[in-house]
C-alpha cells in the first residue's frame, strides 16, 4: 500500500483558480481509493489537470500536489510507476497523444521536479537524477521552449504542445542552468535569423531568460542582445522598465532623445526585436523624421521615404504602435525600406484600413494578438499587422497550424500584389468572408465547410488570424474540385488560390491516383532544365515559385508534405550553388537527413530565407511549377547530375512510397 | 476436471462474511470496504487475481444462465456465514434471487427474481397491479409482428395514407436497452432476422421518459431517486429538475405499486417511467439491479452517499430502522448539488484521435472524464447503450445549465 500518511503542506486550493478544488476531491479520492479502484481514481484526477497547465497558478498548484498524487499510488500500474526508466526522448511523445497521456506526463514531470529541488523523495530516483531527467527534456525540446514546435513535432501532431509548453517553462524557471541558456541562445538566433512577423514566443522566452538567476553568469552575449532588445537596449529603457516612466523621462531630458533613438534603431536592426519603450519613442518623435529615421535605423531609400511621408508615417504610428504592438516598428522600417509607400495604391489601401469597420468576431481575435492590453482598436491592429507583413513577406509562419499553403499565399501576395492581399484583408475583417474564383465557381469562404485546420491555434500574426481561416477553407475546397483528374490537384489549385505569378506548367515525381514514384530521374531533369544555371539557358523563374517537398526527420525518413516556395537560384560566396526557399514554418535548426541541413544565414540567404545546397532540395521536392516549353533540354541533363538525386531521395523519403 | 480456484486454498476464499455481492464492481468493493460492512464478492475466475491484489474476500462463480447449480452456490455462501446476496448486474439477479430464497427458506425469491428476465411478464404483472403500459404483445416472428403492427396503427384509426405511428420491439429477456429497435413500417419489420424472434412489442409510450432508483426495505420505499433523462441513453442528471421533480408523488405511488407488483420486500428497482403533461405516470420496464448510465455515481456525486452500501443495507433484512435512518437523505433538499453525465459516442465511422475542447474542461460545471485516446479504426456498431467510449461527468447547481451543457455536449464530435 502507498503512503497516504503525507505530512507535506498543500496549500488550500485557491478560490479563483477554476478546476483547483474539483482536483483536490478527485486527489483526495485517489488517496481514499481501495487497491481496486485506485487506477480510475487516479484517471478521474488526471482527466482534471489539462485546464490546470494552461495557466501559471494551475501549474504552481498541480507541483504542490505532484508529491501527494505519486505517495497516494497515482502511477501505479503505469510506465511512469518506474520512473528510472522513463526516457527524456519520449517526453514529448506523451504531448502528441491524447487523454491521458498529457496529464501523466505531466505530473511525472512536476514529481521530478519536486524530487530535483528536494521537496519530494522517491525510492527508485534521487535529486541528480530527477534534475538530470529534466534537463535533458528540455533541452531536447528547446523549439518547444521557443517557438512552440518545429515541423518534425508538427507533423508527428504534438497536440497539446501548448500544455507541453507551459510545463517547461515552469520547470525552466525553477531549474537554472546555463548550458541550457547557451542552447537556447542557438536555437533563438536561428529562429530571429528569419525575422519572424511573430515573436510572442521569442519574446517571452527572453523575458523568461532574464528572471534566470543563472542568466547574468552567462557568458553568452549573444543571449544578453536579445534580453536587452525586449528589456529596453538603451540607458534610459534600461532605467525605466515601465512605459510610463520612459514617457516621463523623454520628455524631461530631450538631449537624450536622439542617442536613445540611435541605439533603439540599432538594436531593433541587429535582432529583429522592440521594446516596449520603442513605441513610446516612436510615438514621442513621430514629428520628427531625423530622430524616427534614427530610430527605426532607416537607410537612405528608407529615410527618403520616410520624409516624403512623413505625415501617414505619423498617423500610422498614432494608430498602429503603442508598446503592446512594439514589434510593429520593424516592419514600418522595412516598408519605408522596400519603398513600398511610394507607390499611391498602397497608401490609400492603407489609409482606407485605419477607419474600416472590423467585424466583431474578427475584433475579438484581433485584441488576443497583443500582448497586455493594446488601447488600440482592431483596425489599428489589423494596420500594424500588415505593415509587419508587408515589411517581413519571407517571415510570415503558419504557427502550429498546418496551414502552409495559407501562410504561403500571404507571403507570396506580400512580395507581389500586396494590394491584392489588403482586398482579400478587407473582405476577411469587415465581412468575415472571403470570396475566390476557381475555374467556373465562385467560392465564399463563409458558406464553406472543411479546412485542414478547423480548430486553428490563435498564435499567429494579426493578418494571419484574419486571413487563414478562409484561405484554408478555398484551398481545401479548391482541392477537393480538382480532385480525381488523375494529376496533383495542386496543378490547378496553386494558380487559381495564389495568381498570375504561377506558370501554368506541373510536374510532380508522384502518380496522382496510385502515389507511386514515377519516373524519378525524369522528374530530376525537369527541375535542372528549370533552375540549374548550367542547364537553363540562363533563363530561371523571375518570381518565387510554390513547390511541394517532403520533410524527412533526421534519419532521412519521411514525415509529411509540406508547401515551401523557391525564392532563387545562386551561388553563395563559396561558389556552393543553393536553393533559396521560403518555409512558412519558421524554423530554427533543422535536420532533414542524409546532409540536408537547411541553414538560415551563413550561406548568402536574405531575412526569412532557408536554403539548402542544389542537389539536396532537389532530393527533397516532388513537385514544381514551370512554364509549359522549360527553359533548358530535360534530356540534356547529364545522369551524373539527376542520378545522385534520385539516389538520394529513393534512399530517405522514398523508402515510404512504392517505386517503379 | 482441474480445481477451481475456490477450491485452492486463499485466506480470502476462506474467510467469512454476511454480504455476498453477486458480480465485480471495484466501486461496490471500495464502498463496501470504507463502509466498514462484512461482504465477499462472487466473481467470475478471471477476477480471482484481482482480488488476492486487492485483499478483498472472494468466491469465484461461473455465473450464465441459472441453473441446478444454484443450489450448490447458495449452500457455498451459507457455509461462508452470508445471510444475503446482493445482485449488480442483470446475469447475477436470479442467481441472487436462488440464493436468497434459500438463505431465507423463502422460494418465491427466486420466482419474482426470474419476472425481471420476461419483460412481457413484467408487464402484466404491473398492469395487474394497476399501473399504466402501452399496448404490447410476445411476438414469435414476422408474420405475428406485422399483424401487432396493423392492429396498433387500426386501433388509432391510421388509414394507409396516414404516417404510421411507431411500434417498439425488444427481446423478451435482454438487459436494459440491449436489442431495442423501433419499427416506423412493415418494411422494417420485414428486414428484421427470424433469429430476433421471439420479442415483446410494444405501443409508444407518450411522455417524458425517466428512470427511478427504489431503496426497498421492508417492503417500503427506503429513497427514491428520481433520474432525469436529458437523452436516453447519451445523458441524465440528479436530482431531477423542478419540472419533472413536481410529479413526485404521483411517482412514489408508481413506486409503491411496482413494490406490490414484484412482491420486492428487500433491494434495489431500477424502473423507467413516462410521465405526460396530465401527470399520468406509464410504466416501460423495471430492473432489479445496479442501473446503467452511471447513476450509482451521479448519486454519490450529487449526494454524498454510497449508493452501493445503501443498496446492500436495504438487501439486508437484518438492517435496523435507525441505520436507514440515519443513512438516507432527504431526496431532493438532501443534494449537495446536481450531478450529470454525457456518454460519448464518436459521430464518425472511424476514429483516430481525441479532441475535447478547452471549453469543456474550462467549464465551471466540468467535473472530469473518462474518455481515452482511441486505438484508430472503425467504431462498433452500437447494440445497446453502455458501449459509450466515455463519460464526461458535470456537476454544478443549475438544472437548466445542466440540461444545456448535456444537450450542448452531445452535439460535439469528440473524435476526429
Amino acid at each position: 500500500m502507498p503512503d497516504t500518511s503525507t505530512t507535506e503542506t498543500t496549500t488550500r486550493a485557491p478560490q479563483d483558480l477554476p478546476g483547483a478544488r474539483r482536483f483536490d476531491e478527485a486527489l483526495e479520492a485517489l488517496c481514499a481509493a481501495d487497491a481496486v479502484t485506485r487506477a480510475e481514481r487516479a484517471r478521474g484526477a488526471l482527466s482534471l489537470v489539462p485546464p490546470l497547465l494552461r495557466k501559471e497558478e494551475g501549474l504552481r498548484f498541480l507541483y504542490e500536489r505532484a508529491s501527494r498524487f505519486d505517495r497516494c499510488g497515482g502511477f501505479t500500474g503505469t510506465p511512469w510507476d518506474r520512473p528510472q526508466h522513463l526516457r527524456p526522448r519520449l517526453w514529448i511523445g506523451s504531448f502528441g497523444a491524447d487523454a491521458p497521456y498529457p496529464a501523466f506526463e505531466s505530473m511525472n514531470t512536476l514529481r521530478l521536479l519536486a524530487i530535483a529541488l528536494g521537496q519530494h523523495s522517491h525510492e527508485d530516483v534521487d535529486k541528480e537524477e530527477a534534475r538530470e531527467f529534466l534537463e535533458r527534456a528540455l533541452s531536447l525540446n528547446p523549439g518547444l521552449v521557443l517557438d512552440g514546435g518545429t515541423e518534425a513535432d508538427r507533423l508527428r501532431r504534438v497536440k497539446h504542445h501548448r500544455e507541453g509548453r507551459n510545463l517547461l517553462h515552469f520547470v525552466f524557471e525553477r531549474l537554472p542552468k546555463v548550458d541550457l541558456l547557451k542552447d537556447i541562445a542557438k536555437e533563438l538566433d536561428d529562429v530571429m535569423a528569419q525575422r519572424p512577423v511573430w515573436t510572442h514566443h521569442v519574446r517571452a522566452t527572453l523575458r523568461l531568460v532574464s528572471r534566470q538567476p543563472g542568466a547574468s553568469e552567462s557568458d553568452s552575449r549573444l543571449l544578453d542582445r536579445y534580453v536587452e532588445a525586449v528589456l529596453g537596449p538603451t540607458p534610459m529603457s534600461m532605467r525605466f522598465r515601465d512605459t510610463d516612466d520612459y514617457k516621463r523621462g523623454l520628455k524631461k531630458e530631450p538631449a537624450a532623445v536622439a542617442y536613445e533613438a540611435k541605439l533603439m534603431g540599432q538594436s531593433l536592426r541587429a535582432t529583429g526585436l522592440a521594446c516596449r519603450q520603442h513605441a513610446v519613442l516612436l510615438r514621442h518623435a513621430r514629428g520628427d523624421p531625423d530622430v524616427l529615421a534614427e530610430a527605426l535605423g532607416l537607410d537612405d531609400r528608407g529615410r527618403s521615404v520616410l520624409e516624403q511621408n512623413a505625415d501617414l508615417v505619423g498617423d500610422l504610428i498614432d494608430d498602429c504602435v503603442k508598446p503592446g504592438t512594439a514589434q510593429t516598428a520593424y516592419g514600418l522600417a522595412k516598408v519605408l525600406e522596400r519603398g513600398l509607400l511610394d507607390r499611391d495604391e498602397i497608401v490609400s489601401s492603407l489609409r482606407r484600413f485605419l477607419s474600416l469597420g472590423i467585424h466583431p468576431d474578427v475584433e475579438q481575435r484581433l485584441q488576443g494578438t497583443v500582448e497586455g492590453k493594446s488601447g488600440l482598436d482592431g483596425s489599428g491592429i489589423l494596420v500594424g499587422g500588415i505593415l509587419r507583413v508587408l515589411g517581413q513577406p519571407l517571415g510570415i509562419g503558419q504557427g502550429n497550424n498546418p496551414t502552409c499553403q495559407s501562410a504561403r499565399g500571404i507571403s507570396l501576395w506580400a512580395q507581389y500584389q500586396p494590394t491584392h492581399l489588403m482586398e482579400l484583408l478587407t473582405s476577411a475583417a469587415r465581412d468575415n468572408d472571403v470570396a475566390m474564383n476557381f475555374e467556373a465557381h465562385t467560392l465564399h469562404s463563409a458558406q464553406l465547410a472543411g479546412g485542414l485546420a478547423p480548430n486553428l491555434d490563435p498564435e499567429l500574426d494579426p493578418v494571419s488570424l484574419v486571413l487563414v481561416p478562409h484561405l484554408d477553407k478555398l484551398y481545401d475546397t479548391m482541392m477537393k474540385l480538382a480532385a480525381a483528374r488523375g494529376e496533383d490537384a495542386h496543378k490547378w489549385v496553386n494558380p487559381s488560390l495564389y495568381g498570375g505569378i504561377v506558370p501554368p506548367g506541373f510536374s510532380s515525381c508522384f502518380n496522382a491516383i496510385t502515389w507511386q514514384v514515377q519516373d524519378h530521374i525524369g522528374f530530376v531533369r525537369k527541375f535542372f532544365a528549370t533552375y540549374h544555371p548550367d542547364h537553363n539557358n540562363g533563363e530561371a523563374p523571375v518570381y518565387a515559385n510554390p513547390v511541394g517537398i517532403t520533410v524527412t526527420d533526421d534519419r532521412g525518413r519521411h514525415l509529411g508534405l509540406h508547401a515551401v516556395t523557391i525564392q532563387r537560384v545562386a551561388k553563395d560566396a563559396r561558389g556552393d550553388l543553393r536553393v533559396y526557399f521560403y518555409n512558412p514554418n519558421n524554423e530554427g535548426r533543422q535536420d532533414w537527413g542524409a546532409g540536408a541541413k537547411p541553414s538560415v544565414r551563413g550561406h548568402g540567404e536574405v531575412e526569412g530565407e532557408s536554403s539548402l545546397p542544389f542537389k539536396h532540395f532537389a532530393r527533397c521536392l516532388y513537385a514544381f511549377h514551370h512554364p509549359v516549353r522549360l527553359p533548358g533540354d530535360p534530356a540534356a541533363v547529364p545522369d551524373e547530375a539527376a542520378q545522385p538525386v534520385t539516389d538520394l531521395a529513393k534512399r530517405t523519403w522514398g523508402r515510404a512510397y512504392p517505386w517503379p | 476436471m482441474p480445481p477451481t480456484l475456490t477450491q485452492q486454498t486463499s485466506p480470502l476464499t476462506q474467510a467469512n462474511a454476511h454480504v455476498a455481492l453477486l458480480g465485480w464492481s471495484g466501486d461496490a468493493i471500495e464502498g463496501m470496504r470504507k463502509a466498514g460492512q462484512s461482504f465477499l464478492s462472487v466473481v467470475p475466475p478471471d477476477f480471482a487475481q484481482t482480488m488476492e491484489a486487492a485483499e478483498a474476500p472472494y468466491e469465484t462463480w461461473d455465473f450464465g444462465t441459472i441453473d441446478e447449480r444454484g443450489q450448490q452456490l447458495a449452500e457455498r455462501l451459507k457455509e461462508r456465514g452470508v445471510g444475503v446476496a446482493v445482485p449488480l448486474y442483470e446475469e447475477t439477479v436470479a442467481w441472487a434471487g436462488y440464493v436468497n430464497g434459500h438463505l431465507w427458506d423463502d422460494p418465491r425469491q427466486f420466482r419474482r427474481s426470474m419476472l425481471f428476465r420476461d419483460k412481457g411478464m413484467m408487464k402484466r404483472m404491473a398492469q395487474l397491479h394497476d399501473l399504466r403500459v402501452g399496448l404490447f404483445e410476445e411476438v414469435d416472428g414476422k408474420e405475428a409482428a406485422k399483424r401487432f403492427f396493423r392492429r396498433v396503427q387500426d386501433a388509432l384509426v391510421k388509414l394507409e395514407s396516414d404516417e404510421p405511428v411507431p411500434v417498439h420491439i425488444k427481446p423478451l429477456d435482454a438487459a436494459g436497452a440491449y436489442g431495442h429497435k423501433m419499427l416506423r413500417s412493415e418494411k422494417d419489420i420485414e428486414a428484421m432476422d427470424e433469429d430476433d424472434f421471439p420479442s415483446l412489442m410494444e405501443s409508444h409510450l407518450q411522455g417524458q421518459e425517466f428512470s427511478c432508483e427504489i431503496f426497498v426495505h421492508d417492503g417500503r420505499v427506503r429513497f427514491l431517486n428520481i433520474t432525469e433523462y436529458v437523452h436516453l441513453g447519451y445523458s441524465n442528471f440528479i436530482p431531477a429538475s423542478p419540472g419533472l421533480e413536481k410529479h413526485r408523488p404521483a411517482i412514489q405511488k408508481a413506486a409503491e405499486k411496482l413494490i406490490a407488483a414484484t412482491g420486492i420486500k428487500h433491494g434495489m428497482l431500477h424502473p423507467e417511467f413516462f410521465v405526460d403533461e396530465e401527470a399520468t405516470i406509464r410504466f416501460g420496464e423495471v430492473a432489479a439491479r445496479v442501473p446503467g448510465g452511471h447513476i450509482f455515481q451521479l448519486i454519490q456525486n450529487a449526494y454524498g452517499f454510497d449508493p452501493y452500501v445503501g443498496m446492500a443495507m436495504c438487501w439486508d433484512p437484518e438492517t435496523s430502522e435507525e441505520e436507514l435512518d440515519a443513512f438516507f437523505p432527504e431526496p431532493v433538499e438532501g443534494a449537495d448539488t446536481i450531478a450529470g453525465c454525457l456518454m460519448v459516442y464518436p459521430h464518425r465511422k472511424q476514429v483516430e484521435s481525441l479532441s475535447i475542447p478547452d471549453q469543456l474542461e474550462e467549464d465551471p460545471y466540468f467535473d472530469g472524464h473518462t474518455l481515452v485516446d482511441p486505438l484508430p479504426g472503425k467504431v462498433p456498431d452500437r447494440e445497446a447503450f453502455g458501449t459509450h467510449f466515455g463519460t464526461v461527468f458535470f456537476r454544478g447547481d443549475d438544472p437548466d445549465r445542466m440540461r444545456e451543457l448535456l444537450q450542448h455536449y452531445e452535439d460535439v464530435d469528440f473524435y476526429a
